[in-house]
């Protein structure tokens, strides 16, 4: 099991087969998703086939016997993944962006233990979403005590994605020592999913993304080791800054691939179905035109989500600005997507209402994208604020 | 003919730099009179500029399709109406290169020799975006064609010694051939019938022709007749990139100008720049991100992999170019419509250059290719319908 042996000769042969295999799976996910979604049952079986097909170990480290699948390699699987089930690529998004962005600067004990279980099959969450923190997570509710050599942590998280596949948890919280302060005292740890000290409060129960098993969880009284402390102390929010990233270009792929999957059902609807009054409704120009729209916003994210997955990935000096930059394709292809998704439901009419329709539950899912983070408000003040000169993380934030 | 040249530079992005400021400082003058920048057209030809992209082996730049849009581009925030008037030229001879035969060899020597501006005709009155259908008529006669017709929006036409241009033969069943000429502007036979008078891009010259037994020598056509269609597919991407590039770079000259001078503005009530309001920087960020897919879809599209998809699917490989311009135009005129409510009531002031790039943004909307075409095209291909089947629509 699982990681995809890696050589230089044979690398792309493997991102052909792994494409391929996405592409397999994707179609699998379909079918299921039709069985499962307004059950709202967690993906789980596409998690295990995920994890046995190799996928969620793409970004093992080549030196650990991995492809070392680059970002836009990511966001490319992610596409392929959302045409099958939205609620699967969520939660692998979430997976591949925490094993993703973590291949470096970790401490060397945490990059072993990390990568040697996700070789081995290891499915990490990350519940960063804390009671009262909204989408700001650098500030967690969630708190860290110092006891012994390691710490207790106490809080409330929701939006525990993928929480009943984890094997492995990165749990944020904030550190209680006087001399750091917020958002500072940010931590994080990468844990084996704990025995105790950690349950589940509200099963997810979601209008969108609803297979993706988006738990809120307590966190009580639960023990971690210093050595499970993800970057030193003080320090987390920059590493987090020069990650962002991996956040939202995989965000942005997952709804990017739920678009392209509408504008697909549009047009698989339309050619060569007829109706009493219509001969061909491929025919008609107002069909038509709604596809040519489809067509150009998806070509215009495609090209923007490839263009920053490959050429704005190094996060420089200016980590503000930098993270304002990140916002781009993330704002720009989760609102467009819901566009596009819009424009395919018309398309294919009243049909796409009935209760379980593919489309409808695309409709849903494209929804979650600009709630995410970062969201919309916070993402056209980081942007704004960045092309304005004005350093996005000063305060007070306005006049 | 305009003025000496200088061999051509490799670096076509770092001239367009440096001439950019130059041309900024007069764009407003030319917009105001409506009046043709022929001293940045001589400036662009004596710098080597407009040989940008004639092949080196005749003595050119030999710039890349990448190269030239970033030059436009460049131009075109200072003065887009000077880079729209020489776009055909820029991309026009990369368009003949790609054709070849003697009629390109001999453009290539009038450029890089005597500093020859080529201008291009392919509009023309009750056609519409249908350029390939041209009305313009080609007659052979002795040695050469006479050709008849009217051309509209002719850019450029004020510094052309060279007009590149469509028209149609007619073959043995009656059937129109659309071809190209490339032919020295003639002392008779080429008549201004209406000067450019238009509430933007102004200063382009795009005025209106009439040709009237405008004789072409017989080398002076480009291709083979009826082969101009297939010809323009072939090479499109020089064309509809850099058309997008135009208007990209005024949206680029918009999003810089408003920020600097948000940057720089205060009001009474605030003890701050109004760069710091809110709703200003949401603005912005609407801008700064509308313009970051613009340039996304320009620049992929110029890097694809044209021969291919040439190769694949000529038609596919025209229409996936067409979508981008549409989208590239749509984008930047979002941007300069943001940048204009950014500024606020200043901006219509006739001394503003936003008002005048608002004014020049609007023209990429409407030229070529024509987007409600480009959408039908696109739907019908992507639906698998024949895009040229007749009727064109059922219901």
């Amino acid at each position: 099991m699982t990681a995809v042996e890696s050589t230089p000769v044979t690398r792309d042969a493997q991102w052909q087969e792994l494409r391929a295999t996405a592409q397999e799976l994707a179609e699998k996910f379909s079918a299921r998703s039709e069985q499962n979604y307004d059950r709202g049952e967690f993906v789980a079986d596409n998690i295990r086939d995920l994890i046995e097909s190799g996928i969620t170990a793409v970004n093992v480290p080549e030196e650990m016997g991995g492809f070392e699948a680059t970002l836009e390699e990511n966001t490319l699987l992610l596409r392929i993944i959302a045409g099958g089930c939205g609620s699967t690529a969520f939660t692998l998004a979430i997976h591949a962006v925490l094993t993703g962005s973590m291949r470096s600067d970790l401490s060397a004990a945490v990059r072993e233990r990390m990568f040697s279980a996700v070789r081995d099959g290891a499915f990490i969450v990350g519940p960063f979403t804390d009671e009262g923190s909204g989408g700001n997570w650098v500030r967690p509710s969630t708190v860290a005590r110092r006891e012994g050599d390691g710490f207790v942590l106490d809080g409330l998280k929701h939006f525990a994605t993928g929480f009943d596949a984890a094997t492995h948890l990165v749990v944020t919280a904030g550190l209680d020592d006087a001399h750091l302060e917020p958002p500072f005292n940010l931590a994080a740890f990468f844990v084996e999913k704990p025995e105790q000290g950690v349950e589940v409060t509200a099963p997810w129960s979601g209008f969108a993304l609803p297979m993706t098993g988006s738990h809120s969880i307590a966190l009580t009284s639960l023990h971690v080791s210093a050595d499970d402390s993800v970057f030193p102390d003080g320090l987390t929010p920059l590493f987090v800054m020069a990650r962002q990233q991996w956040g939202h270009y995989c965000f942005a792929a997952v709804f990017l691939g739920l678009a392209h999957r509408a504008y697909e059902l549009a047009v698989e609807r339309t050619r060569g179905r007829s109706t009493t009054a219509v001969a061909d409704l491929a025919k008609l120009p107002g069909i038509q035109f709604a596809v040519a729209r489809m067509r150009s916003s998806l070509a215009t994210m495609d090209a923007l989500l490839t263009e920053y997955a490959t050429r704005h990935v190094d996060a420089g000096d200016d980590l503000p600005a930098f993270v304002a930059d990140t916002c781009i394709p993330k704002y720009f292809i989760t609102n467009e997507a819901e566009h596009v998704v819009a424009t395919a439901f018309e398309v294919i009419g009243g049909s796409g209402i009935r209760e379980g329709s593919r489309i409808g539950q695309i409709w849903r899912d494209v929804k979650a994208g600009p709630l995410l983070p970062f969201t919309n408000d916070l993402a056209r003040e980081y942007i704004g604020k960045a092309a304005l000169g004005i350093s996005p993380v000063e305060t007070p934030r306005w006049v | 003919m305009t003025t000496t040249t200088a061999p051509a530079r490799t670096d076509a992005v770092a001239l367009a730099t440096e001439l950019a400021g130059t041309f900024a400082e007069r764009a407003a003058g030319h917009d105001r009179d409506g009046s043709f920048p022929q001293e940045n057209i001589d400036e662009l030809v004596a710098s080597g500029y407009m040989s940008m992209t004639v092949p080196p082996e005749h003595g050119g730049g030999g710039a890349s399709l990448e190269e030239l849009c970033r030059a436009q581009q460049t131009l075109a925030a200072a003065c887009a109406n000077t880079a729209f008037a020489v776009n055909m030229h820029v991309h026009g001879i990369a368009m003949i290169a790609g054709i070849g035969g003697e009629a390109a060899t001999r453009a290539y020597r009038s450029i890089v020799d005597d500093g020859a501006v080529i201008a291009g005709g392919f509009s023309e009155p009750g056609v519409g975006g249908n350029w390939w259908h041209p009305t313009t008529k080609a007659e052979p006669v002795p040695g050469g064609y006479l050709l008849n017709g009217r051309k509209g929006f002719f850019t450029g036409f004020p510094a052309a010694d060279l007009l590149f241009l469509s028209a149609a033969l007619t073959d043995d069943r009656g059937l129109p051939q659309p071809v190209g000429f490339l032919a020295p502007k003639p002392e008779r036979g080429v008549r201004v019938t209406g000067e450019w008078d238009a509430a933007g891009m102004r200063a382009t010259g795009s005025h209106s022709l009439a040709l009237e037994d405008f004789f072409v020598p017989a080398d002076r056509m480009v291709g083979e007749p009826g082969a101009l269609p297939l010809m323009f597919m072939q090479g499109v991407h020089w064309a509809w990139c850099s058309f997008a590039s135009v208007f990209l770079g005024i949206a680029r000259g918009a999003l810089d100008l408003v920020v600097r001078e948000q940057r720089g503005r205060t009001l009474h009530v605030l003890d701050r720049t109004v760069a710091h309001l809110p709703g200003v920087q949401f603005r912005v960020a609407e801008m700064r991100t509308r313009y970051a897919a613009a340039e996304a879809h320009l620049y992929q599209a110029v890097r694809a992999d044209h021969d291919d998809a040439v190769a694949a699917d000529p038609l596919g490989h025209y229409i996936e170019m067409s979508v981008m311009k549409n989208s590239v135009c749509r984008l930047a005129h979002e941007v300069v419509t943001l940048a204009m409510q950014v500024q606020g009531g200043s901006a219509l002031l006739s001394g503003h250059p936003l008002q005048r790039m608002y004014r020049d943004v609007v023209a990429g909307l409407l030229v070529p290719p024509n987007s409600d075409v480009t959408a039908e095209w696109s739907g019908k291909h992507a639906l698998g319908v024949p895009v040229f089947a007749e009727p064109r629509w059922e219901g």
